[in-house]
């Protein structure tokens, strides 16, 4: 008889055959009749159970060892599998670092690669660098990044700047110009006019401008300026004008400058379209943002008139400067003109101006001549005059005289003496003397100004200034007298710009 | 008597020697620089003249023909007020002035602002007739593309 027992352990089978038994197993002897055998028989089979059972002992020990120690072997050939696995893993990422390095040297060992103030290409390689050659190429990575840190900082104040001023508006750009650049001017004045007859007060000036310059290339260019007026002038209404003063309310849009020009070089520049005349100092400057008293001299008054000569003109100017000519120390310049006046436009005026620059001494010195057709009548004038300037220091000084030549009616005379004095960066006082001989037989005038400007900041220029005014008896076409008169006026003006 | 005065004038040498060689030093605190290209043949007065016509824009082009391109420096700067005062001959007001006729008359408008010396020197390398105002420390930086043309202090 054969039996067959598992273990606890997997694949370990125990078997036993017909002649063992196990302890506590009942056998049971079906042969009664030897005891004495059975005794002798019992005593063998004892004998040859607990051998059976030594021999069973011993099998199951022997056949259980080796499956013991065959457990305990794979798991630690899984463990070193493992191991082994992690180590390949380690071993190529080492491997792929080398080649990196390798590459990495290469490259920067090749001329044309290393940046600019590196050190020379064979310095570079780690293989060759001492740790003073290191320091050296630290030093400088570190100086070049600093280098790049101040640049970039640079950069980024621009930037920023930019930004500050555009930020998310819209830009205006022209439609078709190198450049385009647009500003103006607003300026307000109020007056207290006190006449022998009457005193009148008004906020009686309030004119907007907008100035456009365009630049095609870099010979053409457009400038226009335009200006918005709501103003009334001084008026007195008696027939002699000097005893009953008012204010005459006006508003006008005028086209003050629109010239197209173009600019061979400094010695020949030629405008064309509607310019201002170029005679003496006053008239060129014109706005009133830099003048000392925004009331012009008699004689360019009223605004685009042609008291002395037109304010104004529609027409053709050629101007230029030479800077020491023939080597002489000084600037001279010129401005021809021709052109007709809006209000007697059938009829050209002509003339010119030249003027010369003293060097650094402040001094410019001009000569001017013209002619033309009075406007309303069929007069024609012939104009000379001469103007004279020093800027220098603490002194402005602005000196105009012009005398005409009339077919009809008199001669006119008008002249004006202007000396300022700077008080500072933002004060100025003034004082001008203005006589105007208009060449009827009304009677000269003669206007005493006197004043003092302050420009808190450089685009806004607040005045205040005291007019007297003395009118010369004289004649009208009436043949009535005109007695003398006095009439004094008090201003406050301000003028912004941008 | 004679060693004692040789004595003298030495011991007074060495006392004004580095007061002499301050000044001297101080001779060059800025300098307007021009593009290297521009082969301009001026000097002292002269220099300072056309610049001062150039920056001003009363003249555009150099004498050799070279269309100008001046550039300025942050308006209050110590190195633009000494450009004013040291060259242009300009107080603050008179410089407000002129550019206030310059722009009411002309259109014209002041020279372009430049801070970082970085961005100036490439402006002037960048624009034949370019020319600025630059301090002795600034200059220091220089690249090969610009030149001095007149030194001044303030």
């Amino acid at each position: 008889m054969t039996r067959y027992f598992k273990t606890h352990w997997p694949g370990l089978v125990i078997i036993i055959d017909q002649h063992c038994l196990f302890a506590g197993e009942s056998v049971f002897l079906k042969s009664q009749s030897n005891y004495m055998a059975y005794q002798a028989n019992a005593a063998a089979q004892r004998l040859r159970t607990r051998l059976m059972h030594s021999a069973a002992s011993l099998a199951i020990l022997l056949c259980a060892a080796p499956a013991m120690a065959q457990s305990a072997t794979a798991d630690e050939q899984a463990r070193i599998e493992a191991l082994e696995q992690q180590l390949q893993q380690v071993l190529g990422v080492v491997q792929s670092l080398s080649q990196e390095l390798k590459a990495l040297k290469s490259s920067q060992s090749e001329p044309g690669n290393a940046a600019p103030g590196d050190a020379p290409a064979q310095n570079l390689s780690a293989d060759t660098l001492s740790p003073i050659d290191l320091s050296k190429r630290l030093d400088e990575v570190t100086a070049s990044v600093a280098e790049t840190n101040a640049r970039l900082d640079d950069v980024e104040d621009i930037a920023f700047d930019i930004d500050e001023r555009v930020g998310s508006r819209a830009l205006v750009r022209a439609f078709d110009a190198k450049s385009f650049d647009l500003g103006g001017m607003l300026h307000t004045a109020a007056t207290f006019v006190d006449g022998q007859n009457n005193d009148e007060f008004a906020v009686n000036r309030l004119t907007f401008e907008l100035f456009a310059k365009a630049e095609l290339n870099d010979k053409w260019s457009l400038f226009v300026a335009q200006a918005f007026i709501r103003e009334s002038n001084i008026n007195f209404i008696d027939p002699g004008a000097r005893l009953d003063p008012n204010f005459n309310i006006g508003s006008s849009s005028p086209l003050v400058i629109a010239t197209a020009t173009y600019k061979a070089n400094d010695k020949f520049v030629l405008d064309m379209g509607r310019f201002i005349t170029p005679h003496g100092i006053v008239n060129i400057e014109h706005f009133p943002a830099i003048l000392l008293d925004p009331e012009q001299p008699q004689f360019l008054r009223p605004f685009g008139g042609q008291t002395i000569f037109a304010n104004f003109l529609n027409g053709a100017k050629a101007s230029g400067q030479f800077y020491k000519p023939f080597g002489i120390d000084g600037t001279f310049g010129y401005a021809a003109y021709a052109g007709t006046f809006t209000g007697n436009s059938d009829s050209v005026n002509y003339g010119g101006r030249a003027f010369w620059s003293f060097a650094d001494t402040g001094i410019t010195l001009g000569a001017n001549v013209g002619g033309g057709r009075r406007d309303g009548s069929d007069s024609d004038y012939v104009l000379y005059g001469a103007d004279l300037l020093y800027d220098k220091g603490m002194i402005l000084w602005k000196n105009e005289l012009f005398v005409t030549s009339e077919d009809q009616g008199g001669d006119r005379l008008a002249f004006y003496s202007q000396p300022g004095l700077r008080f500072g960066d933002s004060w100025t006082a003034f004082y001008r003397f203005d006589f105007l001989d208009d060449g009827t037989e009304a009677g000269d005038r003669k206007e005493h100004s006197i004043g003092f400007t302050f420009k808190p900041i450089p685009q806004v220029h607040l005045r205040a200034i005291a007019r007297l005014n003395r009118f010369d008896a004289g004649t009208g076409l009436t043949g009535n007298d005109f007695p003398s008169a006095n009439a004094e006026n008090y201003q406050l003006s301000a003028t912004f710009s941008f | 008597m004679f060693k004692t005065m040789k004595y003298s004038l030495a011991a007074f040498m060495m006392m004004i020697g580095p007061a002499f060689w301050a000044n001297v030093a101080q001779a060059a605190d800025y300098a307007v620089i021009i593009h290297s290209d521009n082969k301009i043949d001026l000097a002292g007065n002269a220099a300072r003249e056309i610049i001062k016509q150039l920056y001003l824009k009363e003249l555009t082009q150099w004498p050799n023909g070279l269309a100008a391109e001046p550039f300025g420096r942050e308006s209050g700067s110590a190195v633009q007020l000494a450009f004013e005062k040291q060259v242009l001959g300009l107080s603050g007001s008179e410089s407000s002035n002129h550019w206030a006729r310059m722009k009411q008359t002309k259109g014209e408008t002041p020279p372009r602002e430049v801070g970082p010396d970085r961005v100036l020197f490439r402006l002037v390398g960048k624009f034949p007739g370019g020319f600025a105002v630059v301090t002795a420390e600034e200059m220091a930086n220089a690249p090969s593309s610009v030149m001095v043309l007149y030194n001044f202090s303030d």
